[in-house]
Order: C-alpha cells, then structure tokens, then sequence
C-alpha cells in the first residue's frame, strides 16, 4: 500500500497541485494558487484541438478494434485447431514491439500504401494496437462461458445470428467495455505511433504537449495534464453509473 | 423501431464521414514547436507572409524526428513545405535529397544573412535563429561569475560552488558538452580527451551534478540544489523576465557553443515557401522574432528592441559544431560517457 501511495498516487497528485502553483516554472511545493495556466490552456488553441483530435482517435479505435477484434476473439474462443493458439499469440505482436518503432513502419507502410499523413492513417495505427485488449478480453470471458447458453437457444430454435444478438452478445459485453476502456485510455495516452502522424489538423494531446515543452515549461503543462485524467476518471464514472465497473470483471 | 436503427445508423456514418474527411488544406505547410515558439513564428512571420501573399499557412506542431521521417516517407508530395529543424536533421534530410538548395534569387533577404550562417548547412537551409547554453547562476550565491569555460571547471573544482551540466539524457548534450569543452580545451572532433578529462575531474570534486531536461532547471538552481549551471540564454531570459530576477547569465570565452534553429525548403513542397523563408529572415520579422523569443537572429539588419538588443549574443560570439559531421561521433561518445562519467 506504501508503495502504491508513494510510487503510483503520490507523482500523479504533485502534477496536479504544481498545475495551480503560481511560479511560471514548475516547482513543488507551489508558492501559491492560481487558476492561470488552467485559463492558458483554454486559451492556447493546439491544445483544445488536439484534445478534441485525442477524444475522437481514442473513442473511433476503440469502436473499429472492437469491430475487428470481436469476431476473430469469438472464432478463437471456440476454435479447437492448433492454429487458434498460435493466432491468439499473435494477436498481442503490436503489444510486444516498441511502440515507437511501430509508429516509424506505420508511417512509411501506409504512406507506401497512399494513406498519407492523415487522421485515416492514425486511426489504423491506433486501431491495431487496440485490438489485442478487445480481443484479450472478449476472448477471456467468452471462454469462460462454455457453449450452454447458446446451445440451448439453438435448441430452442433460435438461428445463428439471432443466438448471438440474443445470448452471445449480451454474455461477452464484460469483456468487451473492459477491452473497449483500456483500448480507448491506452490511444488517449499514445505518444509513439501519434507522434509520426501529426499534422496540422491531426496532432494529438501527447504530442502538443511534447512540443510545447521544447521551447516552453510553464505549468500549463501540468493543468492540461490534470484536465487530461479528469476526463480519464470522468469516462470511467460514466461507464460505471451506466453498466458498473463490476460488471467489468465477469458476466452477469 | 426499425426507423430508430436507420437514423443511428445514419449519424455514425455522418459522424464518421466528419472525422474521416480532409480540412481545408492551406497553401503553404510549415513546422514549428509548439508553446511561445509556434505563438510567435505565427505573430512574426506568418501574419506578414499572409498579409503580402494572401496565401493561408498551416503550422504543424511537433519535433524533427518526425517531420523529417513524414517528408522521406512521401518525398513526391510532403507533406511539408518549409522546414523549421536543426542542424542534425536539416543533414539528414539533405543527405536524402529532401531539400533544396537555397539562392539570393530565391530569397532576397539571404543578403542580410552572415554567409557563416548558411554555409554551415552546405546551403540547404539557413540559420533563423539560435540559443547557446552559457551559463546561468544564482546571483545571491554567485557574486563573480566566470568569464571563461576554463574559470568554470576550475572554480567547481575548487569547490567555490556547485554546477550542473547537461548530462546523457540530454540529446544536445554531446554538441554542448563533449564537443564544447573538446574544442575549447585544445581537443576537437577526433580527440575528446580533454573533456573527458575536465568532466572527471568536476565530478571528482563532488561539485557537479547533471540535468537530463531543461523544464526543471530552475526550478532546482532555485532549490539550491545547484548554484550555475550550461543552460540556454533565451530559456533564462524569459525566467527573469517572468520574476526570477535572482537569475544571471554569461556567455563565456571563448564563446558558448550555438544551438541553432534551421529553416529549410523541402524539394517537392510548394513553391510558396521561398517567399516564406524570405520572410522569415527580413529585417522586421527577425527583430519581431528576437523580441519575443530572446534568442540570437541572424539577419543583420534587424532591429530589435534596445533591452533585448543588449541581451542578444551574436552569431560570432559564439562557436558552432561541426554539425555536418559530428553525427557519426555521437554513439561513440554516449558509450565512453556512460562508462566513464555516468551521469
């Protein structure tokens, strides 16, 4: 508990108090509290606009990877091959090669294939390092469930598609608002495969703020930080009043 | 029920559309970092050429490892006009053919400029503007700075105070550091003894620490946790001028080393950015530049203000890398650095 307090919580709440400190350059502890670099970052417009670029790239990547990664999680699930293992490993490759190395063959194989540097391009590299917590997870929890429920509607005369709608979709949604809430944080936070596709109409949070401390490193930073886990914990509030986060964890 | 799923259906595809759909594009696409720098190329040099041109410019906002990789990665239509870098990787992307080269013709105003300044770039490119990393203090601690590099290993090893240098975590570190004190103390590009040597001797006395990122330089001077240290003129003006007033600064002999900022063509862009580069080094933006940034400009017949003025180094107050080919040197000196300095 000491470590995770120390380690983990207490880092994350010195960003947050230094983002009221009243020095224009970060200290701890702060020298008096101020609103102005809370001010500074609704007036400084990269950083609203990549905020609202960051929103729709983490919620898009998460909706397409769930797309993608829910069929292919199912399939494996139930698959009895030898191949399902392989291909359920291969799934995670995104998660074990450097992000940053994969946003620089992002860059060049889709700007071969003619996607440019586009918010197209970005939502694919964000897409594909989505899928394997979807597909993890739906995986997880459908296997978990053994073919019961479904063999019963189908004995009760429920066709395929039906059978999933009705019982297969509703069994697995655990895994898939799991999946979908770290796939959707995990593109949020991305700086290496953001950081290639940045445009002046693409550029991300992560990467404005990257930019901005080049040349500048005022506690603006810091606010737009705390606004950023704000909307973290927010998202997470909602999903919990809507489904429950501990629905989360197992089907219900 | 069904006319519900219809109409979903038909915002998810509006929305999708919205997202996926390219802006407007500008005229003309520039790079730049972010924060005060992007706010004042915008005010100096942007808001001018827009005005003379009445031609739209779009900033991309990023770092050069990733503009230079954009243009290499579609070098028939870049994605970037004019390229707003470093010395580093104005070479790499001269090396692949990425840039053209710059003329009088082109850009008028390059008859302002110190012919220094574009030669170090073998004219791909320019120098806009530059910062050196002298030497900031505490002047509550330090009553009698240095006036030489030299003053300064000497008085840390003494113990007369404590100084922090750039340390490996620092990408500018082996220009600043290595190269800096190399040159300085009678070494060079092939023989970086002897700073190697003053670096031991610092880090003998107990009296030298090493900054691996410049947000919380002075904020730790501040602290005491050093009291002078290699950091950036403009980076300490503007702490001075935002109420650190205990900050000084000095430009030692025989002269800080020179981080410039490089403004560049890139081949295949628009045609648009020659004028803009032609902007970018006239008179007036450059002293507009000056005033906002406080860093060193490069044409000379700028103007700025008379208290910024006062505070500008020149470019030959200063020393400049070899940038063109100290890059091969690089990995080299990192392994020796970190087995023999270590910080």
């Amino acid at each position: 508990m000491l470590v995770f307090f120390g380690f983990i919580l207490a880092p994350i709440a010195v960003a947050v108090i230094v983002s009221f400190d009243t020095k224009s350059f970060p200290g701890f502890p702060i020298s008096g509290f101020t609103l102005r670099w809370y001010w500074r970052v609704w007036e400084y417009k990269p950083f609203i606009d990549s905020l609202v670029v960051s929103i729709e790239l983490a919620l898009g990547s998460a909706a397409l990877a769930c797309l993608i990664a829910m069929p292919g999680a199912l399939a494996l699930a139930r698959s009895r091959s030898w191949s399902s293992d392989v291909i359920s490993t291969f799934l995670l490759a995104p998660l074990s090669m450097p992000m940053i190395v994969l946003g620089l063959a992002f860059l060049y194989y889709l700007a071969a294939l003619g996607f440019g540097i586009s918010f197209l391009s970005l939502l694919i590299s964000h897409t594909v390092i989505s899928i394997p917590y979807i597909a993890r997870t739906v995986a997880g929890v459908y296997r978990g469930l053994g073919p019961d429920y479904e063999e019963a509607a189908s004995i009760l005369g429920a066709d395929r598609l039906r059978t999933f709608w009705y019982v297969t979709l509703p069994l697995v949604r655990p895994g898939i608002f799991a999946g979908s809430m770290f796939a959707t944080l995990i593109s949020f936070d991305n700086l290496p495969l953001s950081y290639f596709f940045g445009s002046a109409t693409t550029n991300t949070l992560p990467v404005v703020m990257l930019s901005y401390l080049e040349y500048q490193f005022d506690p603006s930073v810091a606010a737009v930080s705390t606004i950023q886990m704000l909307l973290a914990l927010l998202a997470l509030l909602v999903v919990d009043r809507v489904y429950g986060l501990r629905h989360m964890s197992a089907p219900t | 029920m069904l006319q519900r799923h219809k109409l979903a259906g038909a915002a998810a595809l509006a929305a999708m559309w919205a997202i996926l759909s390219p802006a407007v594009a500008a005229d003309l696409t520039v790079s730049t970092y972010g924060g005060i720098f992007e706010t004042t190329v915008r005010e100096c040099f942007v808001k001018p050429f827009e005005a003379e041109t009445g031609k739209s410019v779009a900033l991309v906002l990023g770092q050069p490892t990733q503009w230079v990789n954009q243009i290499l990665a579609t070098p028939a239509s870049p994605p970037i006009d004019v390229l707003i870098s470093n010395a580093t990787f104005t070479f790499q992307a001269r090396d692949k053919k990425a840039l053209e080269k710059f003329s009088e013709d082109k850009i008028p105003n390059l008859k302002d400029v110190p012919r220094p300044m574009v030669d170090m770039l073998d004219g791909y490119g320019s120098v806009m503007d530059f910062g050196i990393l002298g030497l900031t203090y505490d002047k509550r601690r330090v009553k009698n700075p240095p006036k030489s590099f030299q003053e300064f290993i000497d008085r840390t090893i003494k113990g007369e105070w404590k100084a922090a240098i750039p340390g490996a975590g620092y990408a500018g570190m082996p220009y600043y550091v290595i190269w800096g004190f190399a040159d300085m103390l009678g070494g060079g590009i092939d023989n970086v003894d002897p700073a190697f040597d003053a670096i031991k001797r610092m880090k003998a006395s107990g009296n030298l620490s090493f900054w691996s990122g410049s947000t919380d330089f002075v904020s730790q001077l501040q602290s005491g946790e050093f009291d002078i240290g290699m950091f950036f003129d403009g980076r300490t003006f503007a702490s001075i001028d935002e109420g650190a007033d205990w900050l000084g600064f000095v430009n030692p002999a025989p002269g800080s080393v020179m981080g410039p900022t490089t403004i560049s063509k890139v081949a295949n862009g628009s045609p648009l950015g020659w004028k803009f580069i032609d902007v970018a080094l006239a008179p007036q933006p450059q002293a507009c530049f000056a005033d906002k940034m406080q860093y060193g400009i490069v044409n000379m017949k700028a103007r700025p203000d008379p208290k910024v003025a006062a505070r500008l180094v020149k470019w030959n107050e200063t020393r400049v890398p070899p940038y063109e080919t100290i890059g091969s040197h690089i990995a080299g000196w990192l392994e020796r650095w970190n087995k023999e300095i270590g910080g």
